[in-house]
């Protein structure tokens, strides 16, 4: 019932028009603080509605925003989107979103136990703040990674 | 002049010069003695009645024997009359091919409806030198972007406070081929969804969409972002069903969904929804395969889920646990300290440097750490308001947890041992006999979808349920006279028990026309049930509700037509793998219209005998207008 009243809300509210903006491009999340995304997605699940504009045009936006995007801009996109559940797994040092970021970062199967011993030590310098952009985050996750004798390879 | 305009049909509202300039690209390439070859050839072998080609242009047949597409949508078809005629569509698809033109690529038949071509090519082996290739550049950066390769059907379970997905949702995961194999989460989703009306309310989504009043439309989206929204903000386990359709299959059906990216169809919320178009994809994927003939009058999610396993299309089957389902079992991992902590922590009660919390060992304090992080993600989701409150506290136990070097600290959340294919089918048919007030009579009973309290429980969501145009009739032996006993029109009820960590309303609305006692003796009546309360767990097996219940009845034989009355509903369930119970105590006080005090008290005992067959008993004694009535029912349910 309250999924409902809620819904019922938000499809009264000129929030629903806009797109959730969480497979877009650009790196406009922030970790906890980010209200955008979610409200609309209530609205699209729980109707199981879609927005006029979150036609096929998407698929351009999931890994990158060009076709040239490397695979970095993929890792990007991805943390942008997931950052919540990046920063979960990150922080007990496995699972499943932390394990997608490595491999589009393009850690190796033989690097990856070190990337996530790694990142789970350092997550506070990683994750630094609770309202931390993902910008911020790629850009420390690199960092920390540099210092890394396994790791350093993959951001030279 | 003519055939320029069939061939460009659908850009009507192009300027006439641009008319003329397409007629002589036209009539640069077009070689007419091989388009009438080719369109010999295929009238001669009947292409136009392959299942190949109507599953393409998704055509059924009619009632007059003739075909129709599904398809509600002009741009889709290249001859005029190509909703109805398979045979001239084909003949001038087969000619919109000789269509180059060097703009727009859509523009160019051959990139609107590539797998019409490619099955096409197939079936007449096109000679590329008489019928040139069209390049077109954004159909194959579309392509070497997804990199198809293998397709999972993901059923998310039903979601009872969501109208639509209310008996659940089917939708496709396209995997790539390269690096993302191994990753399904950014693997693509292939959605079919109704685009609702953003001023439409939840209740007006419902009615409108039973009747195709909305256009349905065909999405990709990261499948991520599918799992957010099903997973962790309506909290509905997910099933995903590894499916044997090969690479080049995989490849056809993506060049199916790109022929449909701006296509409508009207979307029916019981026949042609997104389940049933999951079903007509794989039927291009595939030719020849059939199961969307199954779903002509209705394509509830979970049955077309297990036409696709009969149909032996499902390689393997994996279970994702929803947010809710991780805390429950997590929950009970924990003993009631850890948990009181959890809670606790989560009302700002107790701080992650509390002694309490700190002198626990590292595995335990690692779990309640974790717990209260997941715990709090739920909250904040649940409610958005609370978000920016919590998003310190959520950083700092993350911190927390960051700190702590173990791994492991939760057993594996068990997959359900009945998956929802192996449920009960959603149509039911009873046969019964039974005994009011001394009358006996026989019982039939037809309820087209899809389950409530006491049908078999393994497989469904516990504790809800849906009949939707249950229709229950009676033939009394002594007056020799068929009555309606009940036609119930949508009947929804959710029990979900509270506990320390969820607390969901529980609720209940019935429509219907049921028999009943009024002054003039027992008449058919129109009634509205609304519930709403409160559940609880008892014991292990048992949920208790106490709900406030409004009631209005309508009928000619009633005095001033109509009555309407507060009360309240006591119930009593227990559901399981051979036996469910309900126990129900109910008052009604009707003061408005005809007035009369209601009580009813009944027992429901089912015995499940199979997953598709169940016996039931009901006993109840009502007193209504100071009069009691007492009857017992015995029935035995096929599900089918």
């Amino acid at each position: 019932m309250k999924k409902i009243i809620i819904a019922s809300l938000l499809v009264l509210t000129p929030l629903a028009v806009q797109a959730g903006n969480s497979a877009g491009c650009g790196l406009g999340s922030t970790l906890f603080k980010g209200q955008s995304g979610i409200a609309p997605n209530i609205l699209a699940a729980t109707t199981n509605g879609i927005s006029g504009n979150q036609t096929f045009g998407m698929t351009t936006g999931t890994l990158g925003c060009n076709q040239n995007d490397t695979v970095t801009a993929a890792a990007d996109t991805f943390l942008d989107a997931n950052m919540e559940r990046v920063a979960r797994d990150m922080s007990t040092g496995e699972g499943e979103a932390l394990e997608t970021l490595a491999t589009l970062i393009g850690v190796e199967a033989a690097d990856k136990a070190a990337f996530y011993t790694v990142s789970q030590s350092n997550f506070k310098t990683i994750f630094s703040r609770d309202d931390v952009s993902s910008l911020e985050v790629m850009t420390s996750l690199k960092a920390v990674m540099s210092t890394d004798a396994a790791l350093a390879k993959y951001v030279a | 002049m003519s055939r320029c305009f069939k061939a460009i049909g659908y850009s009507a509202r192009f300027i006439f010069l641009l008319i003329i300039l397409q007629c002589q690209v036209v009539s640069a390439y077009a070689d007419d003695s091989y388009l009438s070859a080719l369109q010999a050839k295929s009238v001669e072998d009947e292409l136009f009645l392959d299942q190949g080609w109507l599953a393409l242009v998704h055509y059924k047949k009619t009632l007059f024997g003739g075909y129709e597409s599904q398809t509600d949508d002009n741009k889709f078809f290249n001859a005029d009359n190509g909703r109805t005629s398979p045979e001239d569509e084909l003949l001038a698809t087969l000619s919109s091919f000789f269509t180059h033109s060097n703009g727009d690529e859509n523009a160019n038949s051959q990139c609107r409806f590539p797998a019409r071509y490619y099955w096409l090519n197939e079936k007449l082996n096109f000679d590329k030198l008489k019928l040139k290739k069209v390049y077109c550049p954004k159909l194959e950066k579309w392509r070497d972007q997804l990199k198809p390769h293998s397709l999972d059907l993901i059923f998310p379970a039903a979601f009872l406070n969501g109208p639509s997905s209310m008996f659940g949702h089917t939708l496709l995961r396209v995997n790539s081929h390269d690096f993302r194999k191994e990753l399904p989460l950014v693997s693509y989703a292939l959605n079919y969804a109704a685009d609702a009306d953003a001023s439409d309310s939840a209740l007006f989504f419902s009615v409108k969409g039973l009747i195709g009043g909305y256009p349905g439309i065909f999405a990709i989206v990261p499948y991520y972002e599918k799992l957010n929204e099903y997973r962790d903000i309506e909290n509905r386990d997910i099933w995903e069903y590894s499916l044997n359709f090969t690479q080049d299959e995989v490849l056809q059906l993506m060049r199916h969904a790109w022929e449909l990216r701006y296509i409508n169809f009207d979307y029916f919320y019981i026949t042609e929804n997104c389940s049933y178009h999951m079903l007509s994809f794989m039927e291009v994927a595939r030719p020849g395969l059939k199961l969307t003939h199954l779903f002509d009058s209705k394509a509830i999610p979970i049955d077309t889920v297990r036409a696709v396993v009969d149909a032996n299309l499902v390689k393997q089957r994996n279970y994702r646990p929803s947010t809710t389902t991780v805390i429950e079992h997590h929950a009970a991992e924990l003993d009631e300290i850890e948990n009181s902590m959890v809670i606790g922590f989560n009302n700002h009660e107790i701080n992650l440097d509390d002694q309490r919390i700190e002198s626990l060992v590292e595995k335990n304090y690692a779990r309640v750490i974790e717990q209260a992080y997941d715990y709090s993600r739920f909250l904040s989701t649940a409610n958005p308001a609370a978000r920016d409150v919590r998003a310190k506290q959520n950083w700092r136990l993350l911190t927390a947890r960051s700190e702590l070097d173990v791994k492991k600290i939760w057993n594996d959340i068990p997959v359900p041992s009945v998956s929802p294919e192996e449920s009960h089918e959603t149509a039911r048919f009873a046969i019964g006999a039974g005994d009011l007030e001394g009358m006996s009579f026989l019982s039939l009973k037809l309820r087209p979808v899809y389950h409530d309290l006491l049908d078999p429980i393994d497989g469904y969501v516990s504790t809800s349920q849906i009949n939707f145009l249950d229709l229950q009739i009676r033939y009394f032996d002594k007056t020799e006279k068929i009555e309606l006993d009940k036609l119930t029109v949508i009947n929804v009820l959710s029990l979900s028990p509270r506990n320390e960590y969820f607390s969901p309303i529980s609720w209940g609305v019935d429509v219907g026309v049921e028999r009943m006692n009024s002054r003039r003796g027992r008449i058919n009546v129109a009634q509205l049930k609304v519930d709403g309360g409160l559940s609880y767990p008892v014991g292990e097996s048992w949920v208790f509700s106490g709900l406030f219940e409004a009631r209005v009845k309508a009928a000619n034989r009633l005095s001033k037509g109509y009555s309407a009355g507060l009360g309240l509903r006591l119930n009593l369930l227990s559901q399981g793998s051979y036996f469910s119970t309900q126990l129900i105590l109910n008052s009604v006080s009707f003061r408005a219209g005809e007035e009369s005090n209601y009580h009813r008290a009944s027992i429901e005992q089912s015995f499940h005998l199979d997953r598709n067959l169940s016996v039931r008993l009901i006993a109840e004694r009502i007193k209504d207008y100071e009069i009691y009535s007492t009857q017992a029912e015995l029935f035995l349910s096929w599900y089918f």
